[in-house]
């Protein structure tokens, strides 16, 4: 049997001959200064648009295959592990998806775009993360503030929720809102007052449409982020959403983005769409049966 | 109400060609591939030939006219085989390929014949579009999509060679040479010269060869015909053209602008060349009544052939009108916008692109650009009642971007506009720039809006009626011209 002294030689030895050997003088060695303006950003170029594969037959071949997928194929590798670049932009991804979750919609800016703000019955980020149930209740005063600055019984309510990414909000909703009230005036659609719902989530449309009894209400909201993006936002539709209300009589336009469904073209997607509730007076798997 | 279920779009390709002429009817599989409540995504998912006509000689009135009957008997004779009527037909592409003024004739008697034949059958020309075709029909663009490669496709007919490239499935670049298998046509017992078209003589003449229509040729001279036409092919490939080759090219004489890794050969002449035999005796030389076989052979003998890259395509013969039939058809984006669908079909409306207005885009600018395109189409002030389709690129379409573009639009077509206006979007906004510039232009003229097709300057497009009660329509883009 190899005594335990003899395998600490043997290991040591070993690493000698790796150069592995942590010397004073390798450790003491100054870390490379960041140049001035800073540190790259991580997330500046599209993933989409570089192979790290070393040594490729067909870069351009590989450019191909990447325009059609935003999966991490093509990254190469350094013997079993990704190459540092690679990793460091995987976890830059899930920062910004993490930031997105995490961070609270400028409601300056929906204020901006005619929008006033209410709020859940959740009080705080990690509530809302914890508890969705309350996510779909309004509290007391939101109730009375849509009650006071709403028109009731509309032909459409919009209604913006942050969801899980406000980054979705922030990035979309600018470009959406207007297609939509374009398109719905060119059908002849009469959009009541839309607001803000903080800490919300998609059911809290039933809530909303027990209230103020709209005949469409189009929901827009912050899609769950992932790696590929976290800006992107859904527009939920439903005919007459109340208390009753199931999953399958919701409709949904997702993936809407800059690198999905653009913002503007969903907003005049979703305003026919919203006729096409409207003249059916159905929604969800009762619309498209 | 029937949006999920598959649609079939009936297509028909016709090649009429200086020796051959084929029908193919195929059928065009349509179906939503998104999930039944996200926006709808309607795709070509099958692409099935359903009927291989057979391959008939053109027939002909003298050398340069199309026999009206004779071809009208041959269509409906294959579509009676195909168990298809004329009225069933929703799209496809009659292409005439071969000498010019075969085109010519052909391109009257089409336009009657498209209303006999089916909706939406279109008459087309342009050697660079037909060599596309045949690229795509022949496999080759599937080949360079596949290998991720630029592939040429030369496609040797009786009138024509065609060469087309394609780098990853997309068309890069096209030529047109006037060599082909029947530039003489022999009597297939004696071997006498029946005609010789104008490309032969032109060749005839740099050969220093006498011959006549009425002689008998021997087979060394038909033999030195069909090398110095295969050399020709070859110069051009090579981009090193003799002065023969410069006089037998259509269009700019010049070589190609991309390197190709591999080569197809496609056409009748096409399919001779992948038949290999050792020498050929006279008679089998012109079974066919010309040189097509002896210029097969020496294509074979041409360092293009010796280089090795050379590969048998899925389709020879029928490349052409396959293509004509099941390639040319594409659905525009799933979002779009028709003020009036019942303006469908449009036919043959030529295309319009602006110059580049800039990022973001400013009124005067696209007013500009866009009144400039249509000045060069002569369509400025709108009376002639000509549908126009205005190409328009955004990288990013912001609302506020849409709305000056179609304010900038709406200026240019100016008040008296009243013909449709067609815009065709490279991304996908389609349906919210056509709600705003009829926002704009209120009910002046009916907006035909759709997205993700790509059109350049001199292109003509054709838009088929409505699929899935509105939600896509079938496209066919025609260029004409390449590269300039």
């Amino acid at each position: 049997m190899v005594n335990e002294a003899e395998i600490r030689k043997i290991v040591e030895a070993v690493i000698s001959q790796l150069g592995m050997g942590s010397t004073p003088e390798a450790a003491a060695k100054p870390a490379e200064t960041v140049e001035k303006g800073g540190l790259p950003d991580l997330a500046a170029y599209d993933l989409r648009e570089k192979v790290f594969l070393q040594k490729a037959e067909n870069p351009e071949g590989l450019l191909q295959l990447k325009k059609s997928t935003p999966a991490r194929i093509c990254v190469g590798r350094s013997g079993p592990r990704p190459i540092t670049e690679v990793w460091l932009r995987f976890r830059a991804d899930h920062a910004f998806a993490k930031d997105a979750v995490w961070g609270e919609v400028n409601e300056k800016l929906m204020e901006e775009l005619g929008l006033f703000c209410v709020k859940t019955v959740v009080n705080s980020k990690d509530e809302y993360l914890t508890r969705p149930d309350l996510g779909r209740k309004l509290s007391e005063e939101a109730k009375e503030t849509i009650k006071a600055k709403c028109k009731p019984n509309p032909q459409v309510q919009i209604v913006v929720v942050d969801g899980l990414s406000s980054k979705a909000i922030e990035a979309n909703v600018s470009d959406f809102l207007p297609a939509l009230m374009q398109g719905l005036e060119s059908h002849n659609l009469e959009a009541g007052t839309p607001f803000f719902v903080k800490y919300g989530r998609v059911a809290v449309m039933d809530e909303i449409g027990e209230i103020l009894q709209p005949e469409v209400l189009v929901e827009l909201i912050g899609e769950r982020p992932g790696l590929v993006t976290a800006e992107s936002m859904s527009c939920y539709m439903c005919y007459k959403p109340n208390k009753a209300t199931i999953e399958s009589d919701r409709m949904l336009i997702s993936n809407i983005y800059k690198g999905g469904l653009p913002p503007a073209e969903a907003g005049a997607h979703a305003a026919s769409l919203a006729k096409k509730i409207f003249d059916a007076k159905a929604s969800g798997l009762n619309l498209q049966a | 109400m029937g949006e999920r279920e598959k649609q079939t779009i009936l297509s028909m390709g016709l090649d009429i060609g200086t020796t051959t002429t084929i029908v193919v009817i195929s059928e065009l599989t349509v179906k939503n591939i998104a999930s039944a409540t996200s926006v709808p995504r309607i795709e070509i998912v099958d692409k099935r030939i359903s009927h291989m006509g057979e391959v008939h000689f053109t027939p002909l009135i003298g050398e340069d006219s199309l026999d009206e009957d004779a071809l009208m008997q041959i269509v409906l004779e294959e579509y009676r085989k195909a168990g298809v009527k004329p009225e069933e037909i929703q799209s496809g592409a009659v292409i005439v390929t071969g000498h010019s003024a075969l085109k010519r004739n052909a391109e009257k008697l089409l336009h009657k014949l498209a209303t006999n034949i089916g909706k939406f059958v279109v008459a087309t020309a342009g050697p660079h579009l037909e060599a596309f075709i045949a690229g795509r029909g022949s496999g080759a663009a599937a080949r360079s999509l596949a290998k991720k490669e630029t592939v040429a496709n030369l496609d040797v007919g009786g009138g024509t060679t065609n060469i087309s490239f394609f780098d990853n499935g997309e068309p890069k670049d096209a030529l047109a040479i006037n060599v082909g298998g029947r530039l003489l046509k022999l009597d297939p017992g004696s071997g006498k010269i029946r005609h010789i078209s104008g490309p032969g003589q032109t060749v005839l003449d740099s050969l220093g060869m006498r011959l006549r229509a009425g002689d008998r040729a021997s087979l060394e001279e038909l033999t030195a015909i069909a090398k110095r036409l295969a050399e020709v092919i070859e110069e051009v490939m090579n981009g090193a053209l003799s002065p023969l080759a410069v006089s037998l090219m259509i269009g700019e004489p010049r070589g190609p602008r991309v390197a190709w890794k591999e080569i197809s050969f496609s056409g009748g002449v096409g399919r001779l060349v992948y038949e290999r035999g050792s020498s050929v005796s006279f008679g089998e030389a012109i079974r066919y009544g010309d040189i097509g076989p002896l210029l097969a052979q020496q294509i074979r003998r041409t360092r293009l052939w010796a280089a090795g890259n050379v590969f048998e395509p899925d389709q020879t013969i029928y490349a052409t009108v396959i293509g004509a039939g099941a390639y040319t058809t594409e659905l525009s984006g799933s979002t779009i916008y028709l003020s009036d669908p019942k303006v469908l079909p449009l036919r043959d409306v030529p295309v319009a692109k602006p110059a580049a207005w800039g990022t973001p885009p400013i009124l005067e600018n696209v007013k500009r650009a866009v009144a400039h395109s249509l000045a060069i189409l002569d369509l400025a002030d709108g009376n002639k009642n000509q549908p126009v389709a205005l190409a328009v690129d955004l990288a990013y379409p912001r609302f506020g971007e849409i709305k000056t573009v179609a304010a900038g639009i709406a200026e240019a077509l100016g008040e008296t506009w009243r013909a449709p206006i067609v815009i065709v979007g490279s991304g996908d906004f389609g349906k919210v720039l056509g709600q705003t510039l009829v926002n704009q232009i209120g009910g002046r003229a009916v907006v035909v809006s759709i997205d993700q097709i790509r059109v350049e300057n001199g292109d003509y497009i054709d838009i088929g009626e409505p699929l899935y009660s509105g939600t896509v329509v079938p496209v066919i883009v025609k260029t004409l011209v390449f590269g300039e």
